[in-house]
């Protein structure tokens, strides 16, 4: 922009004004796009809880923007225009006003409710750029109504597949394919409406990105886009050269009936790029819950971006050049065709999030830089259903109950995580109003409440996650009722550095109850298992039916905790008390403080019941206390931090595993588990909304890591009797070296 | 004389406006006086008395109407200073505004904001959970009782608010906006329990959610009721102090207050609604855009506020201001209808820096503020900001701030831009402090195209009105941008909120929500309309406001089945007559619909469903406007007050520029770019190409060519 002066070479191909001014404009043409979507949509997932998103991409099919809506919608759209590139040039070919449609998983989409369209931006006849849109539609056919195709054994027993295919041509619906769209779904009026609201997403994208060529320019406008692809990508490797190196892995299991299927993933980040490998992951079911190789991507990239990006665009493309991502073809998180995938943003993608996430976060936890962002797991898996049925006058309903998206968010060092704060797969995820749904629904709500009990435990406490509790109203029967999530025997959401993982899910019925005699009565019942009736509880993946009388309660996790519950401060323990979030008798179990009758901390007690708990794990862990105190020492000045209680002591000539006590656990490349003591415990040990009702028996066992003098809870791990314990965490030796030769030479 | 007074008491300043019969405007300025603003306000009345020449007691005699735009219920929810505050709700609903719908935790917050996640958080709580206490009740969709209200087994939460020293309750329960007698047993019951909490407080202030806001959707409408409990105590209580020193001072006549929905309302009324005060101030200001632009015969404006440290902008369409669809305050949701003013951070004190990793330069969101200010105030400031860049430019005259009651420093101002940003970039001084303004002035750009674009209308077709201090300097520049093609620099630019709140009428607007399916029952619509007019006739009677006749119009809120962004479409008697099931407002609501979102957009297979129902009152208070004063010719000459150089951007460079005083030019005079027109309180900058003329108001009228 000026001619006088060249700023100094920041890699750009603007200046930074003209970069500073385009970019913040790009990003404001993806967002007016994202916002189309919500307020031309009739579906309850896109206006009222935003299950959607819009990208902006390059001709070439990159993303330059996603909104910070559900970010693998938005990241799956590059896959669908680079299919597109390849195989529709010459036929059908593109025009200025077409936009094409898709939910072929296997190209592009997380799953086949999530229909994306992209349309090409052509100027002066040449395609210089997509954009694209993506929302969660509520049916698009398939045996089962919904999402969840109950008993599909693969991809052909789904919802049917459509696309890529021209749908809009010349500005206009081509009808043949729009009326062939919509004959598949239960709900086809609900699906015109949605297709609208995307293809004038993809339009206003479209038309202000032309209106924005005309005023800077075409090729500013193109450089800019170019530009924040690079930029994203320079800024993230610098963040990521600012964390150590290391190996860090983590361990994940989705239940599915009787089987169980494990996921896993090794994070190695050496200076400044992130390499995850998911190769050692369970092979693919034959079932729904496996997921295609775009949402892996999506899962991956969704993670690196809310945990690393917190001060860049969120520009996928940059991101995933910083990014090296391996896997197994034939996997569950890396399905082949014809695998199942209609769960799959409910399954294996929200897995793979979780496993990125929480390794980076343990990336994060020994970077004394950053540490004061290592989130411990936020909602590890939402607790969903969708209703489907006829009002009394004939007129049918349908579609999902959202509320379990508000779960919880995880913990950090400094800062409890966020209650009810949803899940980080889409930031701005909003659950309707309980007047929205009984409008919607035939149902009356007896509550919708945070769960006491269920931000995971820890020296700060993940966020409370929700629960609700329902009846049928005003209607003979909810004909159908599918109840899916996974999490229901084991925890989903993990802590972090010895934090608790937050409750299971759960759904539980109470069928011809007396709740009608206890309104009439002018009570409102608060707990389900204190109603009459025959009670009834359901697993993962349950279809079935309900009808007045009947009074349904789920529970949606929250987040994970971080550090030793017995680090908290107890003032913050009875400030949970007296916010209804944490109940007395488990602020004594689990974090020691004891309070009296007013609710204020009984200091005295606290301590000795504190005491009690540390001897308790040493008796569990069936080590003999230490003699004598540990030689203290300065963590913070002679260590390397690895853990917030572990850190590497470079001051002897092979790097040993030290405690903040003093304590030496061993050599630094020994695995600091195996150095720990360590208890197994049933699961129901973290909290009273932990599998209560003890579904698949003890499938699952909760694992505790001690320093062997303090008996600090160093770590905790979720897993099955036989598996091994896991070696989640390794600085690299090599920077280790590194910074003690530095060290050394500093001290020269 | 007689006059109307008005006072827009905002954070830094209260700013007065005096109006006399012929029309003819006084202004002046005085700092706020938190959280006593009355003082503050008295001062402002005080300095313009002093410029008229009149004692304060002579002017307040002579005063009809006393209207007030205050920001006192902002800052009681700002710095916490509300009362202590109890919620009773349905129970098992106690945690509905801690969920806050999840979406709490990123409410009103910028895209920069939501992906910084390690550092969200929702709201702290007005109520906090151990005062939010479960009533065992419930009512259905259809409006039945399904769990009917007990009142005796109340009596121990009735001692509980009482040791818990409750000052204050918000009662909101499940579909009361449907049926709404639980609510109102329980705020009857309240009300005569005469408790207070036994320290003076001889009643509780109650609000109950059916009387304040009856729309359905039980988190906002809670937030809102919530809201008007923890603010009006304080509100009334200075509203009650404001009026007794009005009246001490002299005045007999009427005082109003600007309210959010556009309108004044009596002071009594005012204080018993003070979440309805919660954008008092912005509101005034679109006021004052709408009747200016109505006098100017202009239909789509788009009003624009540049302060020091937030740029704001409303959109008039058709002759009218919109409503903000959802306004949140802290985090929360409110649900009474409140002018739409969309804010962000970029002003004057909008520092720029350059990112650390890469070099790139960004302008705010951070502000120098008030204090210490721009580095060019010589108050301590080190990071350079807009206003140093426009000194270091020579647009604005650092002899010349504020009538020269300010000195700036125009050599700290250029230094920290030299060293903070054009040496690290390698560019000249002036390149730099160019880019910042052109930074600037993009995003307010953007903004604009954003909230024109929202509502469905190209900002190309505006007119741009520009207030508040630093609009003059960059508006030349935004509306440009925009490729708007003609500007107005009101002649009460600094202080146009008082202005509006001066020229507005009464007003009132009565909602509540039914919500049907079409085919519509009208007979249904028809008895709804009539008993919110019927409610609105009965408080306008009880204004204490000397109003013309009261005028009502009708809407109703359509939405395609699901959709949850409704369209609010108006709505006859006539309409009503007719046996279709409401077509005739249907078709109204697809017009309107495809109107906003593009041709084709509109799919009435989908169902069409009513939720709300609006009617809204206005009478007219007497309003004077002066005429136009004759046309004096085009030479501004003798306005001419020397030159100087002043960098006009990128594209123009360093050039001397003539300057002018606002003060002295007359209607009909001309000026070509470049140019510059200082009054005391703001700089007009006229960019090269545009015409800068005259009207009969003495705006100065800017034309940008095409």
């Amino acid at each position: 922009m000026t001619a006088t002066a060249a700023p100094v070479d920041v890699g750009l191909r603007l200046d930074p004004a003209t970069f500073e001014i385009v970019s913040h404009r790009l990003w404001y043409i993806n967002d007016e796009g994202a916002l189309t979507i919500s307020r031309l949509s009739g579906s309850p997932v896109a206006t009222e809880v935003f299950d959607m998103n819009a990208g902006l991409m390059t001709a070439g099919g990159d993303l330059v923007y996603i909104d910070n809506f559900i970010c693998a919608q938005a990241t799956t759209l590059s896959p669908l225009v680079k299919e597109l590139l390849s195989e529709y040039s010459e036929s059908p070919g593109f025009g200025p006003e077409d936009i094409f449609l898709c939910n072929d998983p296997y190209v592009s989409v997380c799953h086949q409710n999530c229909v994306g369209v992209a349309g090409p931006i052509f100027a002066d006849d040449e395609l210089v750029a997509w954009a694209g849109a993506s929302l969660h539609a509520i049916d698009v056919g398939g045996p089962t109504a919904g999402q969840v195709q109950v008993d599909a054994a693969d991809i052909y027993g789904e919802q049917p597949l459509i696309g890529p295919i021209k749908v809009f041509e010349d500005g206009r619906f081509r009808k043949d394919v729009e009326r062939t769209y919509l004959r598949n779904s239960r709900l086809p009026e609900l699906l015109g409406l949605d297709l609208r609201a995307k293809t004038a997403a993809v339009q206003v994208i479209r038309r202000r990105l032309l209106e924005a060529f005309d005023e800077f320019g075409r090729e500013t406008v193109l450089e800019a886009m170019e530009d924040v692809i690079d930029y994203t990508e320079r800024r993230l490797r610098a963040r990521i050269g600012e964390l150590p190196d290391g190996t860090w892995r983590h361990r994940g299991y989705i239940e599915f009936g009787d089987e169980i299927y494990d996921c896993h993933v090794v994070l190695t980040k050496e200076g400044e790029e992130l390499r995850f490998d998911f190769s050692e992951s369970a092979d693919q079911a034959p079932a729904v819950i496996n997921c295609a190789y775009p949402g892996l991507v999506g899962g991956v990239l969704a993670a690196v971006m809310v945990y690393l990006c917190w001060d860049m665009p969120w520009s996928p493309a940059g991101v995933l050049r910083t990014l090296e991502i391996e896997s197994r073809p034939g996997t569950i998180v890396h399905a082949e065709h014809p695998a199942g995938v209609s769960k799959s943003t409910t399954t294996a993608i929200w897995e793979v999030r979780n496993l990125a996430s929480i390794t980076v976060a343990k990336m994060l936890a020994a970077s004394e830089r950053h540490r004061d962002r290592a989130m411990a797991g936020w909602q590890g898996v939402k607790a969903l259903e969708e209703l489907f049925g006829e009002e009394p006058g004939g007129e049918r309903f349908g579609g999902p109950l959202l509320d379990g998206m508000a779960g919880g968010g995880g913990a950090m060092p400094g800062r409890d995580g966020i209650d009810t704060g949803g899940h980080t797969s889409s930031l701005r995820a909003t659950i309707a109003n309980v007047e929205s749904y009984e409008l919607r629904y035939p149902i009356l709500y007896l509550y919708r409440r945070q769960t006491p009990d269920s931000g995971g435990p820890g020296a700060f406490r993940g966020g409370a996650g929700i629960s609700l509790m329902y009846t049928a109203h005003g209607v003979d029967e909810i004909a159908t009722k599918i109840l899916h999530t996974f999490g229901v025997e084991q925890p989903e959401s993990p802590g972090l550095c010895g934090g608790y993982p937050s409750t299971t899910n759960q759904f539980a019925i109470v069928r011809d109850s007396d709740v009608r005699e206890r309104f009439a009565a002018g009570e409102v019942p608060q707990v389900l298992t204190e109603l009459a009736g025959e009670f009834e509880v359901h697993g993962a993946y349950s279809v079935t039916s309900m009808r007045p009388g009947d009074v349904y309660r789920a529970v949606s996790m929250g987040g994970g905790g971080y550090g030793d519950p017995l680090d908290r401060d107890p003032e913050l323990v009875a400030r949970d008390v007296e916010r209804r979030l944490v109940t007395p008798v488990w602020a004594e179990r689990t974090w020691g403080v004891v309070l009296t009758a007013d609710g204020t901390v009984d200091r005295d007690r606290t301590s000795v019941r504190r005491a009690e708990l540390r001897e308790r794990r040493r008796q569990a862990a069936g080590v003999e206390a230490p003699d004598g105190e540990p030689r203290p020492w300065e963590p913070d000045a002679d260590g390397i931090r690895m853990t917030e209680a572990l850190f590497c002591d470079l001051s002897t000539d092979e790097p040993a595993l030290r405690c903040r006590c003093g304590h030496v656990l061993g050599p630094a490349e020994e695995s600091h588990k195996r150095l720990a003591a360590q208890a197994r415990f049933p699961v129901q040990e973290i909290g009273p909304e932990v599998n209560p009702y003890r579904i698949g028996g003890a499938r699952f066992e909760l694992r505790e890591f001690y320093c062997p003098a303090c008996f600090t809870l160093l770590e905790v791990e979720i897993a099955r009797p036989d598996d091994p314990v896991l070696d989640d965490t390794r600085l690299s030796t090599t920077w280790l070296a590194a910074i003690k030769q530095r060290d050394a030479a500093g001290v020269a | 004389m007689s006059y109307i007074v008005a006072v827009d008491s905002g954070g830094t300043f209260s700013d007065c406006v005096v109006v006399d019969q012929a029309g003819g405007i006084a202004r002046a300025k005085a700092p706020s006086t938190p959280p006593r603003f009355e003082d503050g306000v008295l001062a402002a009345v005080s300095e313009a008395a002093a410029r008229l020449g009149r004692p304060l007691d002579e002017l307040l005699g002579e005063t009809d109407v006393f209207a007030h735009g205050t920001t006192v219920a902002t800052n009681i929810l700002i710095t916490r200073t509300g009362p202590r505050t109890a919620l009773l709700t349905t129970r098992g609903h106690e945690d509905a505004t801690i969920i806050g719908r999840t979406v709490q935790k990123v409410a009103g917050l910028s895209e920069a904001e939501i992906v910084n996640v390690a550092r969200l958080e929702k709201a702290d709580p007005l109520v906090p959970r151990a005062n939010i206490h479960g009533v065992d009740e419930r009512v259905d969709r259809n409006g039945s009782v399904v769990a009917p209200l007990q009142l005796e087994r109340l009596e121990e939460l009735g001692e509980q608010l009482r040791s818990d020293g409750v000052e204050s309750v918000a009662v909101s329960f499940l579909w009361s906006f449907l049926n709404p007698d639980h609510e109102r047993q329980v705020r009857d019951w309240l009300r005569a329990q005469g408790g207070g909490n036994g320290n003076g407080a001889p009643h509780w202030f109650v609000t109950a959610s059916s009387d304040l806001v009856p729309v359905i959707r039980e988190y906002e409408r809670t937030t809102t009721t919530v809201l008007n409990a923890y603010l009006t105590p304080g509100v009334h209580g200075y509203l009650g102090r404001m009026g007794e020193r009005l009246r001490e001072n002299g005045h007999r006549g009427a005082i109003s207050v600007m309210h959010s929905a556009g309108g004044v309302s009596s002071l009594e009324e005012a204080g018993e609604r003070g979440v309805t005060l919660l954008s008092s101030g912005p509101a005034g200001g679109m006021l004052g855009a709408r009747a200016l632009a109505q006098r100017l015969g202009l239909d789509e404006v788009i009003a624009t506020d540049v302060g020091g440290t937030s740029f704001d902008v409303g959109a008039i369409v058709d002759g009218e201001p919109g409503y903000a669809e959802a306004p949140v305050f802290a985090k929360y949701p409110v649900a009474v209808p409140i002018i739409d003013v969309t804010s962000i951070g970029a002003g004057g004190g909008s520092i720029a820096w350059l990112e650390a990793e890469t070099g790139v330069l960004k302008v705010g969101p951070r502000s120098a503020g008030a204090s210490p200010g721009p580095v060019c105030y010589g108050a301590g400031g080190t990071e350079p900001t807009v206003t140093d860049a426009n000194v270091t430019l020579g647009r604005i005259d650092p002899d010349r701030f504020l009538a020269g009651r300010m000195r700036l420093d125009r050599e700290l101002a250029a230094e920290a831009i030299r060293t903070r940003i054009a040496d690290p970039l390698g560019l000249e001084l002036e390149d730099a402090a160019a880019m910042i303004v052109e930074i600037a002035d993009s995003q307010m750009a953007d903004l604009i195209r954003k909230v024109t674009i929202e509502r469905g209308r190209d900002p190309a077709r505006f007119t741009v009105f520009a207030y508040g201090g630093a609009a003059g300097l960059h508006a030349g520049a935004y509306a440009r941008k925009l490729g708007c093609r003609h500007l107005v620099v009101p002649r009460t630019a600094a202080v146009f909120s008082a202005f509006g709140i001066a020229l507005s009428d009464v007003k009132r607007v009565a909602i509540a929500s039914d919500p049907s399916r079409a085919p519509f029952d009208l007979a249904r619509w028809r008895a709804r309309f009539r008993e919110l007019e019927d409610s609105l006739a009965g408080e306008f009677e009880n204004e204490r406001l000397p109003a013309g006749d009261l005028a009502t119009s009708w809407f109703v809120e359509l939405q395609f089945r699901g959709q949850v962004h409704a369209v609010r479409v108006p709505v006859e008697d006539a309409d009503l007559d007719a046996d279709d099931g409401g077509e005739r407002v249907i078709d109204r609501f697809t017009e309107l619909y495809e109107s906003n979102y593009g041709r084709g957009s509109a799919y009435r297979q989908a169902g069409v469903e009513a939720t709300t129902f609006v009617v809204e009152g206005v009478a007219e208070l007497p309003l004077p406007w002066p005429d136009p004063l004759p046309d004096e010719g085009t030479d501004a000459s003798a306005a001419a007050t020397g030159s100087r150089p002043v960098h006009l951007g990128a594209a123009s460079g360093q050039v001397e520029v003539g300057t002018y005083s606002a003060e002295r030019l007359r209607p009909g005079n001309e000026l070509a770019g470049p140019a510059i027109v200082e009054a005391d309180d703001t700089t007009v900058l006229v960019h090269p190409g545009h015409r800068l003329w005259v009207d009969g108001l003495l705006n100065l009228r800017i034309e940008l060519g095409d």
